[in-house]
């Protein structure tokens, strides 16, 4: 049996009335009751402002503000709600460039269009099954980017961490694995 | 060789029914140090997401199955909106050949969302010419001769795609003319 997510609120920005309109119904066919719409990134901030969702979809490409400068600021912002929200960008931009910007503004997982229904979903599912720790340094903050499994490696450049309570395999967000999902 | 590391993991040990309140949201109340160029700190969170859907694990594929249905349904318009929006794509690129005005990012930006939205809806030959097409423009802001001749084979190549419905890979001709156009386009860009 599969888990429930009518108990998910879902902010989903998109410029793109068509796009919001399918991927609103979409998650609506999956469930998810809580949506709420920004039609670019400064619409997300605003409502940021006082409302915070278990999870944020995003476009890349909008005005004002696009999905990436909305996934620093929950990142890094002093008046992000939640520096950890996960966010899903969904984009037709699916160039490797583009893929390590989005891995490097701090994206949790990444969609290229054209969207499918397993493929929404299995994004959805990697955020609730597979979440993966943050890292800080000096100049990023965001879901763990290494490529090897860290939980299992045993390296002299192990992190000294231990594994979460869920004692879960933590596959990090890595180039290869994405360009295979696109 | 290893690198000094810091940890802010305040859950690890916690029993299944442990209450995570107060639940960090932001670095600061994650207990964040000052680091210094090497360092590190990874952070570790309750998964809260993971409570909030249930102890349940795997894919709903009733949930998926419906999903698929909408994008059906989302289908039955798309050709009409299509066959508008490369219409527009059209006019805009006369226009701007007849008063030598270009504002290309406007034909872009109109391109990259038929790229996106012609693969979900069924047609992966119009999604790929787009796709071609949104390589070539952001080199561009005047257009040469040859460059004009090859966005106009772009714009021409979709509306013909729509207009017949070619929802396939347009077989061995489709194949052929998305493939004449990105050879096209890659030669343009190694003479940019």
């Amino acid at each position: 049996m599969a888990y429930s997510l009518d108990q998910l609120q879902v902010l989903l920005v998109e410029d793109n009335m068509h796009m919001r309109a399918l991927l609103r119904s979409m998650l609506q066919a999956y469930g998810i009751r809580a949506i709420r719409d920004a039609h670019n990134g400064q619409q997300a901030i605003d409502q940021l402002l006082n409302y915070t969702p278990d999870l944020v979809i995003t476009d890349w490409v909008m005005e004002p503000v696009d999905g990436i400068a909305l996934t620093r600021y929950l990142r890094s912002d002093d008046a992000s709600p939640d520096n950890f929200l996960p966010v899903i960008m969904v984009t037709g931009h699916t160039q490797e460039w583009r893929v390590l910007q989005a891995r490097d503004a701090g994206v949790t997982e990444f969609l290229g269009k054209p969207v499918s229904a397993e493929g929404l979903y299995q994004r959805i599912q990697a955020v609730i099954e597979k979440p993966r720790p943050f890292v800080r340094t000096v100049d990023f903050f965001g879901p763990c980017r290494r490529r090897q499994n860290w939980a299992e490696y045993v390296g002299p450049e192990r992190r000294k961490t231990k594994v979460g309570r869920n004692q879960q395999v933590v596959q990090d967000m890595d180039l290869e694995d994405l360009l295979q999902s696109l | 060789m290893s690198k000094a590391s810091k940890v802010a993991n305040m859950w690890g040990d916690l029993p299944e029914d442990a209450d995570f309140d107060p639940v960090p949201t932001s670095i600061k109340e994650a207990g964040a140090a000052q680091l210094a160029e090497g360092e590190f700190e990874i952070i570790e969170r309750p998964n809260l997401l993971k409570a909030k859907v249930g102890s349940e694990v795997g894919a709903d594929m009733a949930a998926i199955a419906r999903a698929e249905s909408v994008i059906e349904s989302f289908k039955a318009s798309y050709d009409e909106r299509a066959s508008s929006e490369l219409e527009d794509i059209h006019a805009l690129f006369t226009e701007m050949k007849l008063t030598k005005r270009y504002d290309l990012r406007r034909i872009l930006i109109a391109a990259h969302e038929v790229r996106g939205e012609a693969g979900t809806y069924g047609y992966p030959l119009l999604s790929s010419v787009a796709r071609s097409l949104c390589e070539l423009l952001p080199r561009v802001e005047v257009p040469t001769q040859v460059q004009t001749e090859v966005i106009d084979a772009h714009i021409k190549a979709m509306r013909t795609i729509v207009t017949h419905k070619i929802m396939d890979d347009g077989g061995e001709l489709g194949k052929e003319v998305v493939s004449s156009l990105i050879k096209a386009v890659r030669k343009l860009k190694a003479s940019a």
